[in-house]
């Protein structure tokens, strides 16, 4: 048999067996907007950390972090701090929205603002930004996976065809079981994505003679490249700051929340997300080696950094190998994809359709709208892939600087009694604001910040308008305080866990 | 929003030290003292690979032994949520 159509057959089952699963969990659903967006909230553990880890871990971390060790060194390399953060934040932060989701029925993000700080306005605003800023997300999600079925098929298979093929099949198996789908699915794209990117970087680093040989050398052709540049320094910590908390804020992530059974497996999180981190050393041995074996960029494959791993691969690996890994890769984009597709339709199914435009429709009929709107999404997410390039990791950043800014309200309803709802809406705002400015280049940030730490100094400013505006303004309606003072009292005396 | 019957133990307040102790070395401002350092190399990798990967091994260390002792609170005790049938566990 060809290459070719081992090729084919390899992407096949990488495509048929996640809709399998999908058509599995379709025979375990209910026919409710709890069931379809946060599966009854009773996702068990192994479903939680795989789901939580496969979403969190995209075609940003498979494809972006190789590219990211060809072009900057070590930089990417601040990702080890960043999964144990990202582990911290869902246990302490995490673990408290998913306590108020089940006492009060959250099913989006809305839900949680609107009654922690009694304000619609405000929680319209965090869905808007949510849905705003997951959008660019998605689209990198797309780009990635897209390019990889495309290479993997030995390019029988054109970008938007590949494209095309990855959203339908995602659809299919999102539109019939909804989140248990989706997390029935990221078991099978986590255990892959973690795996894939070990294997590949030891491969890749042992066409070198392995990881020591391979630093050593790195050390005599480019001795810059094991070091951060004098100005990068913003740049590592503003990704620690960014990247997790971004990611976490995405509606996404909330699901993954509002949808665990049991809180006791928040705690165990920190400690299994850490220590999953160690999968990025895969991704260091691959850029790095990828650094070596292609110096010049207009070598790799369309001449952009983030594809060094399918040029690597696809020139010095067994073709059926390449391709397997390959797919892995877009495993990793998948399972971000789906869950963010299906966040995005939760969000706009409950938050806006069901808010304002039909209030009395019943509960079938809002599952159906929710499928609906992960058609429209998808085709956005299309059209952006197709005509809006750039950078993975570029484009991943501004998206997760946007969601970043709602961490501030999301932490002063958890943790300062003090915090108002003008306090919330300006923060954010001029967060968001000051977000665009720098995007769009209209502004420079200043100092330290202008390498890379724009979205930083976006959240500090979020930060600073929002404790001095709480200070000056209302406090929340008493009633509310007392209300919500004693589901915390009960948070932290266990009751109900 | 912590009860007052319910402060921070000191147990946990060190857990949480540990775990920012970690995160100052790892990040700010510890980037600005190995951000130049290729060398000595660490197992094999540049300085920054090596140095991190060990602060790597401090954290997960110090978080499996916050998560074994509940972080440092009482253990949780309260009344069980009557539960909906789970699956995947």
């Amino acid at each position: 048999m060809s290459p070719n159509a081992w090729a084919l057959i390899i992407i096949a089952f990488f495509m048929l067996f996640p809709l399998a699963i999908g058509f599995i969990a379709k025979g375990k659903s209910v026919a409710t907007t709890e069931d379809y967006f946060v599966q009854g909230r009773g996702m068990g553990s192994i479903a939680v950390f795989f789901t939580v880890a496969a979403t969190w871990w995209s075609a940003f971390a498979f494809l972006g972090s190789n590219g990211y060790f060809y072009t900057t060194g070590p930089m990417y390399w601040t990702a080890i701090a960043w999964n144990i953060l990202f582990g911290i934040l869902y246990f302490g932060v995490g673990k408290k929205i998913w306590y108020m989701g089940k006492l009060n029925g959250y099913i989006t993000p809305k839900d949680f603002f609107v009654h922690q700080y009694g304000s619609v306005p405000l929680g319209n605003i965090i869905a808007v930004i949510m849905l705003l800023f997951t959008i660019p997300y998605l689209q990198i999600q797309l780009t990635g996976g897209a390019y990889l079925i495309q290479v993997a098929s030995g390019n029988q298979i054109s970008f938007a065809l590949a494209a095309l093929l990855f959203y339908v099949v995602i659809i299919i198996y999102v539109w019939a079981g909804g989140l248990r789908a989706v997390a029935w699915t990221d078991i099978f794209y986590g255990v892959l994505l973690f795996f894939g990117m070990i294997f590949a970087g030891f491969y890749i680093a042992n066409l070198l003679g392995g990881p020591a040989a391979m630093f050593d050398q790195l050390g005599e052709e480019f001795p810059g490249h094991r070091i951060l540049t004098e100005t990068r320094w913003m740049n590592w910590l503003a990704m620690f700051i960014i990247t997790p908390v971004g990611s976490f804020m995405g509606p996404q992530l909330w699901t993954r929340m509002y949808a665990v059974k049991s809180g006791k497996l928040f705690n165990l999180m920190p400690f299994l997300l850490g220590f999953a981190a160690v999968a990025y050393i895969g991704s260091a041995l691959t850029g790095n080696s990828g650094k070596l074996l292609y110096p010049d960029v207009t070598t790799l494959e369309r001449g952009i950094a983030d594809y060094i791993l399918p040029t690597v691969l696809f020139n010095h690996a067994p073709f059926v190998l390449a391709t397997t890994l390959m797919a892995c890769g877009a495993a990793a984009a998948m399972s971000t994809a789906n869950s963010q597709i299906h966040a995005m339709s939760a969000g706009y199914t409950m938050d806006f359709h069901k808010a304002y435009i039909n209030k009395n429709m019943s509960e079938r009929s809002l599952v159906w709208v929710g499928r609906w709107t992960i058609l429209i999404f998808s085709a956005i997410a299309y059209i952006m892939a197709l005509y809006v390039p750039g950078l993975l990791v570029t484009i991943g950043l501004v998206a997760l600087g946007g969601t970043a800014q709602v961490i501030v309200p999301t932490m002063g309803a958890l943790f300062w009694k003090r915090s108002t709802v003008a306090g919330a809406m300006a923060g954010t705002l001029t967060g968001i604001g000051l977000l665009s400015l720098f995007t769009f280049k209209v502004l420079t940030p200043p100092g330290p910040f202008a390498s890379g730490g724009g979205a930083l100094l976006a959240l500090i400013v979020n930060i600073i308008v929002f404790i001095v505006v709480s200070y000056v303004t209302k406090p929340r309606p008493e009633k509310l305080m007392n209300e919500l003072k004693q589901q915390y009292s009960d948070f932290y005396h266990g009751v109900n866990m | 929003m912590r009860p007052d019957d319910r402060k921070m133990s000191g147990k946990a307040k060190l857990y949480w030290g540990l775990i920012l102790l970690g995160f100052l070395v790892m990040e700010f401002p510890g980037v600005l003292f190995f951000k130049g350092m290729a060398e000595p190399y660490i197992f094999g990798l540049p300085f920054i690979y090596g140095f991190i990967l060990c602060c790597w091994v401090y954290m997960c260390v110090v978080i499996f032994i916050a998560f074994r002792d509940n972080w440092g609170e009482p253990k949780e005790v309260g009344t069980p949520a009557p539960q909906k049938g789970g699956d995947m566990q």
